[in-house]
């Protein structure tokens, strides 16, 4: 792992300074006709800075890893899937078409799964986990017919054949049954937006991501805040030039990126879970990221990423090493007053935390504060609604950070005594990655901001651009003075709201508060909150059960075992038992009454069969026919 | 040993068939004309060509691991191995014969050991209902097939393949031939609605049985479709295809929504062994070099995974004697291995990437979507459908708590079921990551069949 982020480094600063792709070519993998799709592994400026990111963070959730699953029988196997986490994601980051990138996506996929699996005995892990990964495979349904569709319009999906392609496949269109046509481009990027839906929780398949921090902690800190839920965003990057054909789909990432910072942001007030509250602050974060790409800041959604990846898997890493401290609890109505106790880890948690708000000059503030502006350079009406709402999710943000804050560390203890007394902070292993990561969440966005959105940097070659017309590099830096401050008001005047309602220090906030808590409106709004807006409720009992009623009523009882027994075996079976039974009852007693019959039904098919299939095969029947007739009617004479 | 001879003798055609890979056109290797009378007037062309290559060697693979399996487990059961070395010779003769009569004859011989196998070796009262229902089933395509193969006869004077290709047939009779041909094998593949037969008889079969079932019967519908139907018929195929191809998103989507309310993992199996037949299915009645060869494959692939996943089922029926999902759970703490290998063929059987199922799906949805993408659209339901059930008959049996008051024996994986999952994990994974060794012989037949069309 180690050597791993070495290498990402020399990568990283390879393309820094000799500014050139590097593909690496292995062999083929599918040949068929126009098919042609080979192992190739791509560097080129994204791929370098989000291996730092890959590499860096899973290396310390590696060294994490040994002292938090220390006890645990199964290390070994926990191990080994972080690893193949990793190489999954390297997969992903690396690869040259979209095929090796979806064997990497797939590939995170399972081994989310199998590691919030990993305490298998616990009923509640092995429901998210199956949640997690059949929302992603709808998510990945999208994907790949996108990676269909693109195939057969480009007849490659290679990305740089994408991208010198693109261009003359904007004004290409898809007609289907008549009137409905469709613009080809947009069809593809909305495809490849559900897919990035998918991975990175965006508002509709969001709700895999809180069941997924049933997994144990390191696992929440790598995957489900730092790498495979950042896929989507680098989908979005990656194939940039096909977003930026399709303003229609820029619209609706817009939209759907805001109302995903948004309203994972208003879930996250109100949780009690303190890794459920960092997961919901994960997915509003994400929902930034998909917003700066649907404003066309492809550059500043990157940047922002990297800058979340360090400061949230910080805060995950903290946040595991209070409830390693502190017996598995993970309710924060149980904590309080650890600041006491836990002093490094309570430094970690507030650089985390102050990173995530935007706070001035911490990590998180470039980035946020570059993707607020970015919204509000862009004259449009979705980008401003976006730009509203992202400001209302700093402040939440904001809210719910501190309010976190100050209910673990700042409050008067609230858990079992027995618990506090044995806390103890954690040893070298767990501690040193959190120094590594602390450290850079606190400067990595100052010292990466000029390289990455800088004005004149030309870190990003071609690997991320964007169209002419969707340039509004000037108007961002010509903003008015008042809009770029709004965000750092808002997110002020949160952190601070929060801090006089659960801080101790002060009641007069707090007993106001709880007065508007027992107010019946407040009631309303907070269970609307609590319950996630209803969204897994509608999916369990509406449709889910629906589907699988649907499977064992209509297609199991009704059609397996119903029309397709009652017209094959069973019928055939209760129909010739039904003629045996009446054949019983009539009044035969002599053989010639059998012989009778049978001659007649033998005249009467052969008659049948002679008339309808009048041709030449049946020829050599006619013989036969007229030899039975004879037969029957020298019987039935013989009788009389 | 026998078997195994025959075996090598296969891997050495096959060497066989690399040196001479870049004949374009129908090479056909390796044929004798099998003459069974001078009187009769009657040759029987047997021969491998590069399409049948492939089926063969799967044929016989699948047959010697199940040998293997069965001298390992049951003692001394003559009966039983006669039936493995008669459906050997069955398939292995419908899958090398170029003859309308000689493969329905070859076709139907290997319903006699099947047969055998269920009623004879099966475990429950049921199994008579079961093998009822093979044979019916079978027996009733093979009504229209036989009597199409009449009519061939009297038509053209000659049921043999090379005559009949250099044929045109009438559109009328193109229709008449394809549609009878096709009912007997879609009662083989099988499709809605002749497809209850399959999970009754997986569920009432003894291991070997089902193994064979799924990995090398269910294939000799879809050849003989490539076989006979796609060279034979190329303008009826397409005449057909919209109809066939309706009823075969039925069946996905339908199969795969039963397959989430079942309790048995065999059933499980079984309905979706019919699915991904069907995606199959979907696949070749098109004219796309890319979807012919990803359904070739997607059959040597799903030869491989089922009858690995079949394999799978009987360990666990050894050591817990049930296979209902009720009974299982935290297989990963008693047997890790045998976990870790049902996890892996449970990951091929929704199509992961990286194996071998992965390749053929996409291929074949790839050269569709270009023809028929509504039809793309539906198929790829079953992306979440499948990983519904196969995941969750995975968690029921990997994950969750150990019950142990049912374990019958406890103990991983032996030494030879180790050797054939790791076989065929290898297997699986070559094909899933190169697997342009096996693209790299279909190119020939698929090209000829893409530009007959």
């Amino acid at each position: 792992m180690l050597i791993t982020t070495c290498i990402a480094l020399n990568i990283l600063s390879e393309i820094i300074v000799s500014q050139n792709t590097i593909n690496v070519e292995c062999f083929y993998w599918i040949f068929s006709n126009l098919l042609d799709v080979k192992w190739i592994f791509l560097f080129d400026s994204l791929t370098a800075l989000m291996l730092i990111v890959v590499s860096s963070i899973s290396t310390c959730v590696h060294i994490y890893s040994l002292e938090y699953m220390q006890e645990d029988p199964h290390v070994q196997r926990f191990m080994s899937y972080l690893s193949f986490f990793t190489f999954f994601m390297l997969i992903l980051v690396t690869g040259n078409n979209l095929l090796q990138m979806f064997m990497g996506w797939e590939g995170v996929g399972l081994c989310s799964y199998l590691l919030i699996n990993f305490w298998f005995h616990r009923l509640q892990a092995n429901k998210a986990a199956l949640k997690a990964m059949i929302v992603n495979r709808i998510g990945d349904f999208g994907l790949a017919l996108g990676l269909f569709l693109t195939f057969t319009t480009f007849k490659t999906i290679d990305y740089d054949l994408l991208q010198i392609s693109s261009t003359y496949f904007s004004q290409h269109y898809l007609t289907y049954i008549g009137s409905f046509s469709f613009e080809t481009i947009s069809l593809i990027s909305l495809l490849l937006f559900v897919g990035a839906v998918g991975k990175s929780a965006q508002i509709g398949l969001h709700t895999w991501l809180p069941d997924a921090m049933e997994g144990p902690t390191p696992v929440s800190a790598l995957i489900h805040a730092a790498t495979m839920v950042t896929a989507g965003v680098f989908l979005i990057c990656r194939t940039f030039y096909l977003f930026e054909y399709s303003p229609n789909i820029g619209i609706l990432i817009t939209i759907l990126g805001s109302l995903t910072a948004f309203i994972a942001g208003t879930i996250g007030l109100v949780q009690n879970d303190l890794k459920r509250v960092i997961a919901y602050s994960t997915c509003s974060q994400l929902g930034y990221m998909v917003f700066a790409c649907g404003v066309s800041h492809y550059d500043i959604a990157f940047y922002h990423l990297t800058n979340h990846a360090f400061f949230k898997a910080a805060l995950f890493m903290g946040a595991g090493s209070v409830i390693h401290a502190l017996q598995d609890e993970q309710d924060m109505r149980k904590f309080g007053g650890l600041k006491n106790f836990l002093y490094f880890t309570f430094i970690v948690i507030l650089i985390g935390s102050l990173s995530l708000i935007g706070f001035p000059f911490l990590t998180g503030f470039f980035s946020k504060d570059a993707i607020l502006e970015a919204g509000s350079s862009f004259l449009t009406l979705e980008s401003s609604f976006g730009f509203s709402l992202g400001i209302l999710g700093a402040f939440i943000t904001a809210f719910y950070s501190v309010r976190s804050l100050a209910r673990t560390f700042l409050q008067k203890p609230l858990g079992f005594k027995n618990y506090f007394e044995k806390s103890h902070e954690s040893g070298f292993w767990m501690n040193a990655p959190l120094i590594i990561l602390s450290i850079a969440g606190f400067c990595a966005g100052y010292l990466f901001n000029e390289l990455i959105i800088g004005f004149a940097s030309n870190y990003w070659q071609t690997s991320i651009g964007r169209l002419y017309d969707n340039n509004t590099f000037l108007e961002l830096e010509n903003l008015d003075n008042l809009i770029k401050l709004l965000p750092l008001i808002f997110t002020f005047l949160g952190a601070f709201s929060s801090f006089l309602i659960y801080n101790t220090l002060n009641t007069y906030f707090t007993t106001l508060f709880l007065k508007i808590k027992l107010n019946k409106t407040f009631r309303i709004l907070y269970t609307f909150l609590n319950k996630k807006w209803f969204f897994d409720k509608i999916y369990n009992e509406w449709i889910n059960q629906n589907i699988l009623n649907f499977g064992y009523k209509q297609t199991y009882q009704k059609v397996d075992r119903g029309i397709i027994e009652f017209l094959g075996p069973e019928g055939l079976y209760r129909l010739l038992y039904n003629i045996t039974t009446r054949m019983n009852r009539l009044p035969f007693t002599f053989l010639f009454h059998y012989l009778l019959i049978i001659s007649l039904s033998f005249l009467i098919i052969f008659s049948i069969s002679y008339i309808l299939l009048n041709n030449y095969s049946l020829i050599f029947v006619e013989p036969i026919a007229i030899n039975i007739i004879a037969l029957g009617a020298f019987i039935l004479f013989s009788i009389n | 040993m026998g078997t195994s001879i025959s075996f090598y003798y296969c891997i050495w055609l096959l060497l066989k068939f690399f040196e001479s890979s870049d004949i374009w056109g129908l090479p056909i290797e390796f044929q004798i004309d099998l003459i069974l009378h001078p009187s009769l007037n009657y040759v029987l062309p047997i021969g491998v060509d590069s399409l049948s290559i492939w089926f063969v060697i799967l044929n016989h693979l699948i047959i010697y691991l199940s040998l293997l399996y069965t001298f390992s487990t049951q003692n001394k059961q003559y009966g039983f191995i006669y039936c493995l070395l008669l459906l050997q010779w069955g398939i292995g003769g419908a899958f090398m014969v170029f003859d309308l009569l000689g493969f329905f004859i070859f076709f139907e011989l290997t319903l006699i050991p099947i047969y055998l196998l269920i009623l004879i070796y099966g475990s429950r009262e049921r199994k008579i209902r079961a093998s009822y229902l093979i044979s019916l089933y079978t027996l009733f395509g093979s009504i229209f097939m036989f009597f199409n193969i009449f009519y061939c006869f009297a038509k053209f004077g000659t049921t043999n393949f090379f005559v009949l290709m250099t044929l045109d047939f009438a559109p009328e009779d193109a229709k008449f031939l394809w549609i009878t041909f096709f009912i007997a094998f879609a009662a083989k593949i099988p499709m809605i609605p002749f497809h209850i037969w399959l999970p009754e008889a997986h569920v009432e079969a003894p291991t070997i049985g089902s193994v064979i079932l799924a990995a090398l019967l269910l294939k000799l519908g879809t050849y003989g479709i490539l076989r006979f139907l796609l060279h034979l018929f190329p303008e009826a195929t397409l005449y057909f295809s919209p109809l066939i191809n309706v009823f075969a998103l039925i069946s996905i989507v339908f199969t795969s929504l039963t397959a989430i309310r079942q309790i048995d993992l065999k059933k499980i199996i079984a309905y979706s062994s019919i699915g991904h037949m069907n995606v199959v299915l979907l696949g070749m009645l098109i004219p796309s070099v890319e979807s012919l060869e990803g359904a070739i494959f997607q059959m040597l692939s799903h030869g491989i995974i089922a009858g690995a996943l079949f394999f799978i089922v009987g360990a666990f029926y050894q050591r817990y004697k049930v296979r209902s999902l009720e009974y299982f759970g935290g297989f990963m703490i008693t047997a890790p291995l045998l976990a870790t290998f049902f996890l892996i063929f449970s990951m091929a059987n929704i199509s992961f990437p990286g194996t071998s199922s992965f390749i053929g799906e996409f291929m074949i949805c790839f050269g569709l979507f270009e023809y028929n993408s509504f039809a793309v659209i539906i198929a790829s339901i079953n992306m979440v459908t499948g990983a519904a059930y196969t995941l969750w008959a995975l968690n029921r049996v990997n994950f969750g708590n150990l019950k142990s008051q049912y374990i019958l024996s406890y103990g991983d994986v032996n030494r030879l079921e180790f050797y054939i999952f790791c076989l065929l994990v290898t297997l699986m994974i070559l094909m899933g990551i190169f697997p342009n060794f096996i693209l790299g012989i279909l190119h020939s037949v698929s090209h000829f069949l893409a530009f007959t069309f």
